[in-house]
């Protein structure tokens, strides 16, 4: 089950941060979780992720921040975004797409469809690699 | 000169002189009349007498031959009838002369030329009046034929001062009747025309006064002629304004007092854009002064280009125009400002603007919105971890003994935090919704606060915080008792949450005013002072993480704030961050 993927978790709750966190590792993912906004954005600045699972409202830097600066990162022009907000208007969706987010889960989100968003970045992101090595 | 004279003296002298000229008529023919009558009278004596004279003389044989004794009868006829007599012979020659002596009688001169002579010897009757140059008078001459003229010429003559005596009494007469009536008829004229105009004065008076704005004057007339038809229409013109100009002033009154009692603020512009008049919920919004502003063009009166673009829109496009407008200066505040054109006769004359202050109204509404948002956010956070947890254990983390047990763990904790949130928002939505109804009762506060500290006992002990109570024995207050037990409960809880361990938490008391102002103190990590304004606002927290670890649902103040108010009470705090936090509030003692 071991995909390797590297994926940063930006949550300030800690039990959703750690449900987030246990399905990932379930699914063969590296996590690592950041609960303050600021905090993560220095973290993503040092390394690069596959995947950011990113919350909205956040101390410090709040997430479409985080998202819009991932957007602008030549670095992460390959890695997904997943964001998980209780926002469940339409345009806080439509804002999230504008800055770059490729997923938009709504709390509280099925298990079921985080797990299928993760993998389907996950194999994308093979495929890429495999394009990529083979051409 | 006579077109200043007024309408009084005109009339007066109109009659005066009408008057004049018909008696001065009068007295002219008069006069003449009695002239001619007096002298052919004196002229008809004067022909009788010389003919009875003439009889005599011819009675009187040879007498004519006789001058001695034709001049003594001369002369004593004369002396009867007062007159000259003088006989004339055929010739000429003068016979006789009363007023001559018979001596001198040839120093004569002939007297056959006088023209009465010359008729007299024609055989009439001749007749003149003439100045007499012997006796240097007017003298009337009268000649009869002697004898048919074989005789000579009898002649007579009067002095016409005795006539002339006579006209000048009647004349005298006349004239100081002319006088007399003329004075008359002038006191008179003078007295009609003083009744006549006497009214036309009292219109024109009148009228100067209408002219002036005073309509509650009067004319007094009692006639019924022209003039008074006059007054009278002009009294009922005057009624007529008079009643319109105070049903105007009514209506304007009503109008004033809907202006100036209107929370809605009014500006009410003429077509340059010049402020005619504002209310005072203006002058508060604008921070202006009403006699100030009026009369001034609004950018000079209001300084808000945005409003005043709104009005010249609406007048140029007679239209009613709607818009929020957002007030910087003096205050920040959000208005809907409604300019609506007026309109006389087709053409915009102006314009009415309404300003609403809508800041509270919008502040309400995010308030509400924001709240709204921050529930459902409140109330999926802790649904997500359960429903995810759930979701874990049913894929298969049931199996996962050395986890499952925390996920149920996590599960109930959030279940818990949900129903503790729901009783708060409940408890809030209860006491905000005004109905609330205190159970108002005498206690004793320290018994109350020893009970909430008892509850907190064991929790204090882990974090091994000493939880005291300095409140007198004696003090009573009277309130609901169940509400501010949560009072206690709610800051109670928050100090021992928020305090480090082996910290302590006080409760004391001091007198405020007629209130008690109550406190409890903490020894933690204290708040940081920009968190210090915002601390009582719901969902509001200084570290949010923090406070849902702990179990806070962010509402705890805000509860707190309301109870007390609902007591007439006030919260508050002070605070040092890494010193601690001191919450106070205060209720009334009685």
């Amino acid at each position: 089950m071991f995909n390797g993927k590297r994926v940063i978790i930006v949550e300030d709750d800690r039990d959703i941060s750690g449900l987030i966190s246990y399905n990932l590792r379930k699914e063969g993912f590296l996590t690592e979780e950041f609960a303050d906004g600021g905090k993560a954005m220095n973290r993503i600045g040092e390394e690069i992720f596959d995947i950011v699972v990113l919350d909205i409202m956040l101390p410090g830097v709040d997430g479409f921040e985080i998202c819009r600066a991932i957007n602008d990162d030549p670095r992460y022009s390959r890695s997904f975004v997943i964001m998980v907000s209780a926002k469940c208007r339409e345009q806080d969706r439509l804002y999230a797409h504008l800055l770059g987010a490729d997923y938009y889960l709504t709390k509280p989100f099925d298990l079921a469809e985080l797990i299928s968003a993760a993998r389907e970045s996950s194999a994308l992101l093979d495929r890429e690699h495999l394009i990529k090595t083979s051409g | 000169m006579i077109n200043k004279a007024t309408f009084r003296t005109k009339l007066t002298l109109s009659y005066f002189l009408l008057i004049f000229v018909s008696l001065g008529f009068v007295a002219f023919f008069l006069d003449k009349h009695l002239e001619q009558k007096s002298l052919s009278e004196i002229k008809s004596s004067l022909d009788n007498e010389a003919r009875l004279i003439e009889l005599q003389i011819v009675s009187s044989p040879g007498i004519l031959g006789e001058p001695a004794r034709l001049d003594r009868l001369c002369r004593n006829l004369a002396g009867a009838i007062e007159s000259r007599i003088t006989v004339i012979a055929p010739d000429g020659k003068v016979l006789a002369d009363s007023e001559v002596p018979f001596e001198r009688l040839a120093d004569l001169e002939n007297h056959g030329s006088r023209p009465e002579v010359l008729s007299a010897f024609k055989g009439g009757t001749g007749a003149e009046i003439r100045y007499s140059a012997t006796l240097r008078i007017d003298m009337l001459y009268l000649a009869v034929p002697i004898a048919e003229g074989k005789g000579g010429v009898l002649r007579l003559a009067l002095p016409l001062t005795s006539v002339q005596r006579v006209l000048l009494a009647v004349r005298k007469t006349i004239f100081a009747g002319l006088f007399f009536t003329l004075g008359l008829a002038f006191v008179l004229a003078s007295v009609l025309a003083k009744s006549l105009v006497g009214p036309i004065k009292r219109i024109i008076y009148a009228s100067s006064k209408f002219a002036e704005g005073d309509f509650s004057r009067r004319i007094f007339h009692n006639s019924n002629d022209e003039i008074g038809r006059l007054a009278a229409t002009l009294n009922k013109m005057a009624q007529d304004i008079e009643e319109k100009i105070r049903e105007i002033a009514t209506k304007n009154q009503h109008l004033e007092a809907i202006f100036n009692s209107m929370i809605e603020g009014v500006i009410v512009t003429d077509n340059q854009s010049r402020i005619i008049s504002i209310n005072s919920p203006i002058e508060a919004l604008f921070d202006i002064r009403r006699d100030a502003a009026e009369g001034k063009f609004f950018l000079e009166g209001i300084r808000n280009s945005e409003i005043s673009a709104l009005i010249d829109e609406a007048m140029n496009s007679a239209r009613f125009i709607s818009k929020e407008v957002v007030l910087i200066i003096p205050a920040q505040k959000i208005v809907q400002a409604n300019v609506s054109p007026i309109y006389e006769h087709d053409k915009v004359t102006g314009s009415v603007a309404i300003i609403h202050d809508i800041t509270e109204i919008r502040r309400l509404e995010t308030m509400r919105r924001d709240f709204v948002a921050n529930v459902s956010h409140e109330l999926k956070t802790p649904l997500t971890s359960i429903k995810g947890f759930v979701e874990t254990l049913l894929e298969g983390a049931l199996d996962d003994k050395a986890n499952s047990m925390d996920f149920l763990k996590i599960i109930k904790n959030h279940t818990d935090r949900l129903n503790v949130l729901i009783n708060d928002l409940l408890e809030l939505s209860h006491i905000e919704s005004k109905e609330i109804v205190l159970n108002r009762e005498r206690f004793k506060l320290s018994g109350l606060a020893e009970e909430v500290i008892a509850g907190f006992r064991s929790q204090a002990k882990k974090k091994g915080i000493s939880v005291t109570s300095d409140l007198p024995s004696d003090l009573e207050i009277c309130a609901d008792k169940v509400k501010i037990e949560q009072v206690f409960g709610n800051l109670i809880s928050n100090a021992i949450k928020y305090n480090k361990e082996g910290g302590f938490v006080r409760i004391s008391s001091e007198p405020f005013g007629d209130k008690i102002k109550i406190s409890v103190e903490d020894s933690g990590s204290g708040i940081p002072v920009k968190d210090l304004p915002r601390i009582f606002e719901r969902f509001y927290r200084v570290d949010k993480a923090r406070s849902r670890q702990l179990g806070g649902t962010g509402l705890g103040l805000s509860i707190v704030k309301h109870i007390v108010e609902l007591h007439a009470g006030s919260v508050g705090v002070e605070s040092a961050e890494g010193i601690g936090s001191k919450f106070f509030f205060t209720i009334p003692l009685t």
